[in-house]
């Protein structure tokens, strides 16, 4: 921990629908549309880029009327009684995500890009002589396409446009590390399974290599609760998320997933041999 | 702070007015986070 950002943060919390915010609503990717994008360009053999963009939401505009106070510190000696009207969006305003997604929405769609029916962070352009396309994760920008030049050309325009970070190479999204080779393309979890481990004091558990016990079978009334039901529900859904690599997982998974209303000691013991499985395969 | 801040001014994220009589301003706060895990490491100073 050495490096801290601070933020001037707007107490969204006060916000009155219909008055200063209408719709809020942002879209987002799904796992599975970047899977497809990575799995696209390993069958191309196309080069993943990754952009990443500085105070994202600081670029959304405003549609509605906002006031705020001015921040502390930074007050107006000359005049202190008068109050910010807000024209671009803050962090902590209720629109803030809607904003800032409309705003690079637009900016593609007037550079010819096109969204996609099926997921509305997802930008394709056809061009004569080349395709690019651009999952959008709040901040986060995958870009691949077949024609390096234009690539090379739209990462400009986004640099002058956004105050964007051009990272290059995608190595690391969302938690997934990405390698990138000739040979192919590596996706792996280990960084985030090893803190997850560690995290619920499973790091010094001992590895097994199988992750179900043989025809086990879980039902609803086994008996005490377990003490801390929503660890148990974290636990759960941080094993979700690990079969975003590991699917061979999802059965097993899937099994503690279902208890997560009464999760009782068996289904305790399940989800420890996933996480002791999970030492296994790390 | 003063970093942010400058970001904000160079943006025009907001001109001064006085408020209207039948609007509300909302409040802001300073907040910190370390640029590591953001949401365990949090300070909040009002």
């Amino acid at each position: 921990m050495s490096k801290y950002k601070t933020r001037l943060v707007a107490k969204g919390y006060a916000q009155t629908y219909g008055i200063d915010y209408e719709e809020t609503y942002s879209p987002i990717t799904i796992m599975t549309t970047v899977r497809v994008i990575i799995a696209m360009a390993a069958t191309k053999g196309w080069y993943l880029h990754q952009m990443d963009v500085k105070n994202a939401f600081l670029h959304g505009d405003l549609q509605e009327e906002v006031y705020m106070e001015q921040p502390l510190g930074y007050v107006d000696q000359t005049c202190p009684n008068l109050v910010c009207r807000l024209k671009k969006a803050l962090y902590g305003l209720k629109q803030a995500p809607k904003a800032w997604s409309d705003k690079i929405g637009q900016y593609l769609i007037t550079s010819g890009f096109q969204t996609s029916n099926a997921n509305f962070s997802l930008y394709v352009k056809k061009a004569d002589h080349g395709i690019i396309i651009i999952v959008i994760y709040v901040d986060d920008l995958i870009i691949i396409g077949d024609n390096d030049e234009e690539i090379f050309d739209l990462k400009k325009l986004l640099k002058q446009k956004f105050e964007m970070k051009d990272l290059e190479k995608l190595c690391y999204f969302l938690s997934v590390e990405v390698i990138q080779s000739p040979k192919g393309i590596w996706l792996l979890q280990k960084q985030y399974a090893l803190n997850k481990l560690s995290e619920y004091g499973m790091i010094g558990c001992k590895p097994i290599s199988i992750p179900l016990e043989q025809n086990v079978k879980l039902s609803a009334d086994e008996g005490d609760l377990v003490e801390d039901t929503t660890m148990y529900k974290r636990i759960v859904g941080s094993l979700i998320y690990i079969t975003i690599i590991r699917l061979d997982l999802s059965y097993a998974i899937g099994m503690v997933n279902q208890f997560m209303q009464t999760p009782q000691k068996p289904h305790l013991d399940a989800m420890r041999r996933i996480l002791r499985y999970i030492k296994h395969i790390l | 702070m003063d970093e942010e801040m400058a970001t904000l001014d160079a943006n025009a994220t907001w001109e001064l007015v006085a408020l209207p009589k039948d609007k509300k301003a909302i409040g802001c706060k300073w907040v910190q986070m370390g640029a590591q895990s953001q949401a365990q490491c949090k300070w909040i100073y009002e």
